[in-house]
């Protein structure tokens, strides 16, 4: 019997190799588009920096956050980065399996944008009616700035049709490794498939890097970025306390650095900032908040902090939010229940896809039932859903996760908007109104 | 790397119990039970007149009680107790016990069923300690884990009644004193002639049992038996591949649901990451599954409490003894 076995996983191990190898056709080349653009580097630079003028702005910030606000709107972790010998590795959305980039000594890179300015260059190639982050990240390709330049792979996982084809184009500009996320999340078969795209990408990244993926080294990497989680979740513990002892941007831009951020550098400061926040809460000097809020929707990612601006503004604080990019990118752990290399790549591979509320799998309620639970830990006084013009996937679910929230007696906001600043104060009114009746009501 | 507090205490209890039930005895204590009586056979089943792979323990047990588990009768070494539940109904039917002698027995196991359910599975079964053992050797050499297909799975839910419904069927068939004896002495307790643990805890204990096969009867069951042996140690690379099947469990997981010992779900704090399903060593899929009920029992289910003990979300899962917390799921912090 072992014998069958080990022919079939000759045969498996045979046929990954061979998917692995297999790229993107290109029979027809796809219009290509390079070229540096110092106008949108500089209109970008302007927009970081206004952002974070913004962010300084509000009241009561703990002094641990100013390394955050460095490697977010700086160019230090891009020059660090270049000085790297190893590779680096770019993904998109939050299927990526970290522990095997690391463990084959590389550095993943996050490459979703939510820069505005670039949107302009990226339409040039991509059409005018798609997801606004695809353009904005696409945007950074075409006008070769930021980490996308440094990016030796790119892994393109397949959530919507946007990144779907994203994938494709951007082979014209360098090796890009599509992740095919099956449609549902379910023991068994989805878990099958999944699994075998991730032995498949495993291979993958040891042919680029030329390391082998040991038993050893990704026992390691599963164990640093189980310390993340920890670091994350003792955060997402001091977020609950009444007083919020930090606002829902700086608690984003602590989780954002963290896509590209050096791991352990990243680990260390975030265990300064809770030591930091800790000592706050023993102090007792903030005031307490009666618009505790939760955020949830389409990915708000830096710069494009308009939403969170507007709302923040008006003395309300995000205290937790449910977005792909913030909670529920580090959220969940890898459990591992053997310490054998299928046994992890299984952990790993159960980890990224079955715990995932991404409205691209055909079931939501898993995602009500997240905000639903993180509503009543975090002792929201009402909910906000961010969703992005030409993201069908959020709107969808709107009016499932709408109807929740009325029948649990929870005030509701759905916001529709954009990356561009023109609608900021309709936000405005509509945020306003919001937060009145919530502070009428309590 | 994380600890595991619950599986700790398991493995603990597994190794000290493991020794208690086969060794139990020779620690000199012996306990008289006035009220439980001592199950005879009756005439015609004389010792001499049965075969030799049914020789009754030669030293006296500390108890002369069965349990719901696999405390084996051939452990003559000094075993606890006298055999396990299935082996006595089984054995009651053909001897056709009188009920004042059969009532205390059936008592006994049932209060001890009703409080824990198939938690004597998951924790105290030598058989199940054996097989969480050569599992464990597994992983300390490394080798991958063969997860058992879905139709081997299904095939192997529905087997367990086949078995147990044969065993209970033969033993109503040999109660008939009108089928010829030699028919009748090789049928006998074909329970026990199918057992894998027939073969391992007389070996242990020291007592090697004489098995015959001077009859086709007794050459079929012979294959059969080692055919669950097989299954047994592939358990190594299966985890608890007997438990699937095991009679004992379905006579205890009817207690499960409504046992004083319950699972609970929190269904809004579970975020369906699916590693309930891969610590399971049974591979259950139903904890994961429910979403709509707070109660977990299941009576696929033996109860270690690994997916309590390996569950990330704070309080998701949680273990209840009569209302009363024991244990809740914890996220694992590294030391």
């Amino acid at each position: 019997m072992n014998f069958f076995k080990r022919i079939k996983k000759a045969g498996r191990d045979f046929e990954i190799k061979k998917l692995a190898q297999k790229e993107f056709e290109r029979r027809y080349s796809y219009p290509v588009l390079k070229k540096e653009n110092w106008q949108v580097k500089e209109k970008l630079k302007e927009a970081t920096s206004k952002n974070l003028e913004l962010i300084r702005k509000a009241p009561h910030r703990p002094e641990g956050i100013s390394y955050y606000e460095d490697i977010i709107s700086g160019d230090k972790r891009e020059k660090e980065l270049q000085k790297f010998s190893g590779k680096i590795i770019g993904s998109f959305c939050i299927f990526t399996p970290e522990e095997l980039i690391h463990s084959a000594c590389a550095i993943p890179v996050r490459l979703c944008a939510g820069a505005y300015d670039t949107i302009s260059i990226a339409e040039e190639v991509l059409p005018r009616d798609i997801c606004p982050l695809v353009k904005s990240s696409f945007g950074f390709k075409v006008a070769r700035f930021s980490y996308f330049e440094l990016c030796d792979a790119v892994i393109s996982p397949t959530p919507c049709d946007d990144k779907k084809k994203l994938g494709e184009i951007l082979s014209n500009y360098l090796p890009v490794w599509s992740l095919r996320l099956p449609q549902s999340k379910e023991i068994g078969h989805s878990q099958e498939y999944w699994l075998r795209e991730i032995r498949i990408l495993k291979e993958r990244i040891e042919q680029l890097t030329c390391n082998k993926i040991t038993k050893k080294s990704l026992k390691e990497s599963i164990r640093i970025l189980h310390k993340r989680q920890e670091v994350l979740r003792r955060f997402y513990e001091l977020r609950k306390n009444n007083p919020p002892l930090i606002n829902g941007r700086d608690a984003l831009l602590v989780i954002q650095t963290g896509f590209y951020d050096d791991i352990n550098r990243w680990i260390e400061k975030t265990q300064k900032l809770c030591d930091e926040l800790e000592e706050r809460k023993s102090n007792n000097k903030l005031p307490l908040s009666n618009c505790r809020l939760l955020l949830t929707g389409a990915p708000i990612i830096w710069p494009n902090y308009k939403l969170l601006n507007i709302i923040e503004e008006m003395q309300s604080t995000i205290v937790i939010d449910e977005l792909c990019s913030g909670t529920r990118h580090f959220y969940d752990p890898v459990e591992v229940n053997e310490w054998t290399m299928d046994g992890m790549l299984q952990a790993i591979a159960n980890r990224y896809l079955l715990p995932s509320s991404c409205p691209c799998f055909t079931e939501s309620d898993d995602r009500i039932d997240k905000i639903l639970q993180s509503a009543e830990d975090f002792k929201v006084n009402g909910v906000i859903h961010h969703s992005l013009r030409l993201c069908p996937l959020y709107d969808m679910e709107l009016p499932k996760v709408s109807r929740v929230f009325k029948d649990k007696g929870i005030p509701f906001l759905a916001i529709h908007t954009d990356y561009s600043l023109e609608d900021i104060e309709q936000i405005r009114t509509r945020v306003e109104a919001f937060l009145e009746m919530l502070r009428s009501r309590t | 790397m994380t600890p595991r507090p619950i599986t700790l205490t398991r493995k603990i209890v597994q190794f000290v119990s493991f020794f208690l039930i086969l060794y139990g005895a020779l620690l000199g204590i012996r306990v008289e039970t006035p009220l439980i009586p001592f199950v005879r056979a009756p005439e015609g089943f004389t010792s001499e007149e049965r075969i030799a792979l049914m020789r009754g323990p030669k030293h006296g047990q500390v108890f002369d009680t069965y349990i719901g588990i696999k405390t084996c009768r051939f452990a003559r070494g000094g075993g606890l107790f006298r055999a396990c539940f299935m082996h006595f109904f089984s054995e009651a039917i053909t001897w056709r016990t009188p009920w004042k002698d059969f009532l205390p027995h059936l008592v006994i196991f049932l209060l001890l069923a009703v409080m824990l359910g198939t938690f004597w599975c998951g924790w105290v079964c030598p058989l199940g300690f054996i097989q969480d053992t050569l599992a464990s050797l597994r992983i300390k050499l490394g080798l991958n884990r063969l997860s058992l297909s879905k139709i081997w799975q299904e095939f192997l839910k529905k087997f367990k009644w086949v078995l147990i419904g044969f065993i209970l069927f033969v033993s109503l068939l040999i109660a008939f004193p009108q089928l010829p004896w030699w028919i009748r002495k090789e049928l006998f307790i074909v329970g026990c002639q199918l057992c894998p643990s027939r073969f391992i805890i007389p070996y242990i204990t020291g007592h090697p049992i004489e098995q015959s096969l001077f009859s086709p009867l007794l050459i079929i069951f012979f294959s059969i038996a080692m055919v669950f042996m097989a299954v047994l140690i592939m358990s190594a690379f299966t985890k608890r591949s007997f438990c699937r099947f095991c009679p004992n469990g379905v006579l205890l997981s009817f207690f499960n649901r409504g046992s004083f010992l319950v699972k609970e779900k929190d269904l809004t704090r579970c975020t369906r990451c699916g590693i309930c399903v891969d610590s399971c060593p049974l591979e259950n899929e139903n904890v994961y599954e429910e979403k709509k009920n707070k109660n977990v029992d299941f009576p696929d289910c033996i109860r270690c409490f690994r997916c309590v003990d390996s569950c990330p979300e704070d309080g998701a899962l949680s273990v209840k003894f009569l209302g009363l917390k024991a244990w809740k799921s914890k996220f694992k912090r590294s030391k």
